[in-house]
């Protein structure tokens, strides 16, 4: 697969502190790339990076198979970002706002109008395209503030945690909006701190802390470094300790916690004993009311790599 | 162009503003100019009240008498009335001539001539006549007799010396074509201030800026068109506040004192574009763009005299309006009013004022400048 994005032992150094350390990763022709990282894991530093807002201190940023500078209009021409906070004006109406930010990519004004059409509907804003931005909701505006970002139809397009603070239905009306670029050919590289999205959307994904690579591959790959099989959660109260401790000595228990309403166990590779302790727990007349088992998720994959929650 | 026509929309919503101070602008020349003539006095030629007992009925005292009709206004008062008609101010001198009154000139003796006045300038003026009319009569007695006398008295006493005055000034238009102009530079240095920031703070807002540079737009054809827009809009201003002028003064505009007014409010308009631009990019921030806009258009207008005439000033005030720009165009306005010739030498201090002006503009510029590349620096 053809690599659209190729950067080799980027670093990024303020005075006293390393935001991004040698990073080297490619984003591959048609895939959603997922950057998953907490806050200041040096997510947004990266992209900035790759689109010479931010001069670099060493490394190598190829787009399209060429060196990417601040001048380089040719490659910018094919590339659109959402930044994380909403950009636009507060002076113009929707449709004006996504015409500005389209028209310094197209020329065409007929294009152009056809262009702003299609992003309007792809973000659902058919019904507000005369409403001026402090007169959306703060979904809506994420919404025109992705619709802003992708209207010029470019070939890649960096979303930086566009769904921070969006509710559920503008969440998933945004989500879905990015699968169809995708479908429709665009290479999209997605920066979140919310590891269901990148479960949901992502190809491949990136796990950066402070600015390194903790790990990089596709979903099953990244759950596959955990030693974590399965999570099995019982909520039980009134557990004794002496029940406790006994659970633990049954085979393949990896870690166990109990939190006076809840008993969550994590069970190493292979096989589980689900069943023992359900008997084990009858056998000692211990009354509990649901128990559900879990797959680890990429927050898990993240405490064994870091010893740390995605969202610390 | 989408650059300079998004601009012009931004403009567009902003335009309240903009009609706002300009309103005041035309709203304050017009009372300026109603107030002004409602106390405008012209000149008009008055007579004193005067009232005359004469007791001589020789030909001299006779046309003593007629001399001063012709001067004044001989008012018929009973002599036990005088003091009250003094008093109520009905007369303000009362000249008594005694029997003896030609006598005593022709015959050269000392001339004493009651009166009671009311000390006011009428009186004075009454005296004057009097005094003119005695010293010459006192001198042609050695010469002249009879009617012979009087006639060659009246001949000299009634010359007059023509003076023409060599200025054309229309004072009065001039005076208030400065009020208007000196006005002019609050609501176009507001006005551009306001226009210009508030535009650079949308099109330089942090997030939309990132947008724009990311883009494959032309960063120098981008910041081309806000100049050109901008430019344009108080252009557009600059003339809409010259047709106002034009119509509060027509007679006025197209003199060679009117161009200069013109000449110098162009200047100025160009030296307050780069103040907005140097404001504008200073801060994005609206709120403190606001005061700057009022502390930046007010403080300057007040110090360099555009509200308050710069002779009622101390002078630590006018020494300190130097250092602004302001100063210069109010200083070139208050030249231009009392400009009565044009030549190379009166037009001196308006041209090393407007020097003065694009100085200041280039420095602007350059500040601009300075700034924008430490801001780059620092991204």
């Amino acid at each position: 697969m053809k690599n659209i994005v190729e950067v080799k032992n980027l670093t990024k150094e303020y005075k006293n502190l390393k935001a991004i350390d040698n990073l080297s990763f490619e984003i591959r022709k048609g895939e959603i790339l997922g950057l998953l990282g907490p806050n200041g894991s040096g997510k947004s530093t990266t992209i900035n990076s790759i689109l010479s807002l931010l001069k670099t201190s060493s490394g190598s940023i190829k787009i399209f198979g060429s060196e990417m500078t601040p001048s380089s209009y040719d490659i910018k021409k094919k590339i659109g970002v959402v930044f994380q906070e909403v950009a636009v004006f507060n002076e113009l109406t929707v449709y004006e706002n996504i015409d500005y930010f389209c028209g310094l990519y197209i020329e065409d004004k007929k294009l152009r109008s056809k262009y702003i059409d299609d992003a309007i509907a792809l973000v659902g804003l058919e019904n507000f395209k005369k409403f001026y931005p402090k007169q959306l909701s703060g979904g809506l505006l994420r919404r025109l503030n992705i619709a802003c970002g992708i209207a010029h139809k470019p070939e890649l397009i960096f979303l930086d945690e566009p769904t921070v603070a969006v509710d559920p239905q503008s969440r998933n009306n945004i989500l879905e909006g990015i699968k169809k670029l995708r479908d429709n050919g665009a290479t999209i590289c997605y920066t979140t701190h919310y590891m269901e999205e990148v479960e949901i959307l992502c190809d491949r994904v990136i796990i950066l802390d402070k600015g390194k690579i903790l790990a990089s591959g596709t979903i099953d790959e990244l759950k596959q470094l955990t030693n974590i099989e399965e999570k099995v959660t019982i909520e039980v109260d009134n557990l004794s300790d002496k029940i406790v401790s006994e659970i633990v000595e049954f085979k393949n228990v990896d870690t166990i916690s109990y939190n006076g309403s809840a008993l969550v166990i994590t069970y190493k590779k292979g096989k589980n004993n689900l069943t023992e302790i359900v008997d084990y727990l009858n056998s000692k007349k211990v009354k509990y009311d649901k128990i559900f088992s879990e797959r680890p998720t990429l927050n898990d994959v993240f405490l064994e790599l870091t010893g740390k929650e995605l969202r610390d | 162009m989408i650059v300079f026509k998004t601009v012009l929309k931004v403009i567009n919503r902003l335009k309240g503003m903009l009609i706002l101070y300009t309103v005041v602008l035309v709203a304050i020349s017009l009372m300026n100019q109603f107030n002004a003539k409602g106390n405008v006095i012209t000149y008009q030629e008055t007579k004193p009240d005067i009232v005359i007992y004469n007791k001589d009925d020789s030909l001299l005292a006779k046309e003593f008498v007629n001399y001063m009709s012709k001067h004044t206004n001989i008012k018929d008062i009973k002599e036990d009335k005088l003091d009250d008609a003094l008093f109520y101010r009905d007369v303000s001198y009362a000249l008594f001539i005694d029997s003896n009154f030609s006598s005593n000139i022709l015959n050269g003796n000392q001339i004493s001539l009651d009166y009671k006045s009311t000390g006011d300038y009428n009186s004075s003026y009454t005296e004057m006549l009097v005094n003119k009319y005695v010293k010459v009569a006192s001198i042609y007695k050695d010469y002249y007799s009879g009617e012979e006398l009087t006639k060659n008295i009246e001949d000299t006493v009634s010359k007059e010396i023509k003076v023409n005055l060599s200025t054309k000034l229309d004072v009065d238009t001039l005076s208030y074509a400065t009020s208007y102009f000196n006005f002019l530079n609050y609501s176009f240095l507001a006005g551009s201030l306001y226009v210009i920031s508030m535009v650079l703070s949308s099109i330089k807002e942090e997030k939309v800026y990132k947008r724009t540079i990311i883009s494959s737009y032309d960063y120098k054809k981008h910041n081309k068109e806000v100049l050109l827009a901008n430019s344009i809009v108080l252009f557009g201003l600059y003339i809409i506040y010259m047709i106002f002028g034009y119509v509060l003064f027509k007679n006025l505009i197209f003199t060679p004192n009117g161009l200069l007014y013109v000449l110098n409010s162009f200047v100025y308009v160009i030296c307050t574009v780069t103040i907005g631009f140097l404001i504008g990019t200073i801060t994005q921030n609206r709120a403190a763009i606001s005061g700057i806009i009022n502390v930046v258009a007010l403080g300057t207008s007040f110090l360099c005299g555009c509200f308050v005439p710069i002779e009622y000033m101390p002078e630590s005030v006018v020494s300190l309006s130097k250092i602004l720009p302001t100063h210069y165009f109010v200083s070139t306005n208050e030249i231009i009013k009392t400009l009565d010739k044009i030549d190379f030498n009166s037009i001196l201090p308006i041209i090393t004022n407007l020097l003065i002006i694009v100085v200041f503009s280039l420095v602007f510029v350059i500040l601009t400048n300075i700034i924008n590349k430490k801001k780059q620096k620092i991204a």
